[in-house]
């Protein structure tokens, strides 16, 4: 693969990656607050809230890795683009 | 006044609150948006293949996407397990709440059987003591012939003085039990085998509508809730109002016979549109008269007696000559929103065939033992706190869409009303939180009876009068 071609790959995958953030982002947000305690009452209210705050944790995960995932292509793409000049 | 509404019916056996709807809606879009994601981040890397002089930070990147890969399949199952966790959890409440009803049917049946079967002694024992009370009133009503004639009012006093025990839900549902076991106390005094009613009642031959029947039939014989031929006029018309939207938008256009100008019961609404049929919106009032003996009112007691038995009540024969006067016709698309007794009437109407009814809205009806087709969205609108809607019994319709919820919390201000949760006021509040729901059965069946947005549309509005005549 040439580094031109790199390139453009890495910048397609760029583009792919904001846009994917952004739809991870969104999702996480439509994530129950915890906090809410849910329909549930006593003992089940403590499990729930427990699971509950796991998918959140995993999901803002997901949302961090993809972010990363952005960022390092964006450092990928100034590097080759020094030395395509 | 609390927020939560508990959603049921629509032909499941789950009971939902409107938290746990929009839990499981929420966390079922994360299971789906975290599916979707992980699909187009696999596309995603497979855009730059891995070479000896690719970047370091463009193997990181990989790695990233590797882990988000991981964990959006972990999000995706843990936001659907959560989200089938909240669905089952919904289920397995409806069913223990079926199964808790029927225990307490069953044992108010043996109980009803129990004082039924041992009226006989209880009449003996409580006969000397009778006739004191009787005779005392006899006496007191000869000396005292104001407080006799008083007697309705005195008895609009007690409800006030009792409001609230009486919009206890727990006394709405002794009353809902009261009322399943009136037969079996009839059966214990008849001394008719024990079981029997109940195996009639799982037969559907023994219902809260027969019971009511064998009342209406006992009743007409001295002359209380003994039907009378109606009719019905129109007072007045209009054009120009916009056709309804959601189920508050019903409860507005009820009328409202105790402020009107001569009573009107029944408003009907003709919408037409270019080009296509005219469609039928009906609204129908509650009981405006508390009387046991017919007068010139047919929303009255005898009307829902006769309405509960289903048998033709004066208000039924009422409104279905409104209906013919406004141009419904058996293929009309009708919509039929009522009040108590005017939801009574918007069931039977649905229940009966007669009419293309698109979907029918009750607040407050003690209509729940009346089985609609299956395909006629029907939306019931009770609070826990209501008696009247118990007053139909343990609910027999099951798809029906109940929409529940408690009008007044404990210890709140009931007002002046002797049934405070009865009242249009917090029905109407009821409606717009349920207009807002994300149940999904029923947001349908809101949908099905809305109209296109055109603009096209003329609404010819017709107020009528309904008044009972001399018994024939």
């Amino acid at each position: 693969m040439t580094d031109a071609a790199l390139l453009a790959a890495l910048a397609v995958q760029r583009m792919a990656l904001a846009q994917l953030a952004g739809r991870v982002g969104a999702a996480c947000a439509r994530v129950p607050d915890p906090a809410s305690g849910g329909p549930w009452a006593g003992p089940a209210r403590d499990v729930y809230v427990g699971r509950l705050a796991e998918v959140a944790r995993v999901a803002a995960e997901a949302s961090a890795a993809v972010m990363a995932a952005k960022d390092l292509t964006d450092r990928a793409m100034a590097t080759v683009a020094d030395r395509v000049g | 006044m609390s927020d939560e509404l508990t959603i049921s019916g629509g032909g499941s056996v789950a009971v939902a609150t409107d938290t746990l709807i929009d839990h499981a809606q929420s966390l079922e879009a994360v299971r789906d948006e975290a599916a979707g994601s992980a699909r187009q981040l696999a596309g995603i890397d497979r855009l730059v293949v891995a070479t000896v002089d690719l970047p370091a930070s463009a193997a990181e990147a990989e790695r990233e996407m590797d882990a988000a890969r991981a964990l959006l399949a972990e999000l995706e199952r843990g936001a659907g397990l959560l989200a089938t966790a909240l669905r089952l959890g919904a289920d397995a409440y409806g069913a223990a709440e079926r199964y808790a009803e029927r225990a307490m049917q069953h044992l108010a049946a043996r109980l009803g059987y129990a004082a039924g079967f041992f009226l006989p002694l209880l009449g003996v024992l409580l006969v000397p003591s009778a006739g004191f009370v009787i005779g005392g009133l006899v006496v007191a009503a000869v000396l005292f012939p104001d407080q006799r004639r008083d007697l309705v009012g005195q008895l609009r006093r007690w409800l006030g003085a009792n409001t609230s025990t009486l919009s206890d839900p727990f006394t709405v549902g002794l009353v809902r039990m009261t009322v399943m076991s009136i037969d079996d106390v009839a059966a214990g005094a008849l001394r008719i085998p024990p079981g029997t009613t109940e195996a009639l009642s799982a037969l559907g031959v023994v219902t809260t509508g027969s019971t009511a029947a064998v009342i209406a039939t006992v009743g007409n014989q001295f002359g209380v809730f003994a039907e009378t031929p109606v009719s019905v006029r129109p007072t007045a018309s209009s054009t120009g109002a916009a056709p309804p939207v959601g189920l508050a938008g019903r409860v507005d256009r009820l009328p409202s016979p105790e402020t009107g100008p001569l009573g009107e019961q029944i408003i009907i609404d003709r919408i037409s549109t270019p080009g296509e049929p005219d469609r039928f919106e009906v609204y129908i009032g509650g009981t405006s008269d508390w009387s046991v003996i017919p007068g010139s009112e047919p929303l009255d007691m005898t009307s829902n007696v006769q309405g509960i038995a289903e048998l033709p009540a004066g208000s039924y024969r009422a409104v279905e000559q409104a209906m013919a006067d406004a141009g419904v016709t058996a293929a009309s698309d009708v919509v039929v929103t009522g009040h108590s007794q005017g939801g009574l009437i918007a069931t039977a109407l649905a229940a009966s065939g007669d009419y293309s009814v698109r979907g029918i809205v009750t607040i407050g009806a003690p209509a729940g033992h009346i089985i609609v087709p299956a395909d006629i969205p029907v939306v019931a609108i009770e609070h826990t706190d209501d008696l009247v809607p118990a007053l139909a019994g343990v609910r027999a319709n099951h798809d029906a869409i109940l929409v529940e919820r408690r009008a007044f919390e404990p210890g709140a201000d009931l007002g002046d009303s002797p049934l405070p949760a009865h009242e249009r006021a917090p029905y109407r509040e009821t409606a717009a939180l349920a207009d807002q729901s994300a149940d999904a059965k029923l947001r349908a069946a809101i949908r099905s009876m809305s109209y296109r947005e055109n603009g096209g549309a003329t609404v010819t509005t017709t107020t009528y009068l309904a008044e009972r005549g001399e018994r024939g």
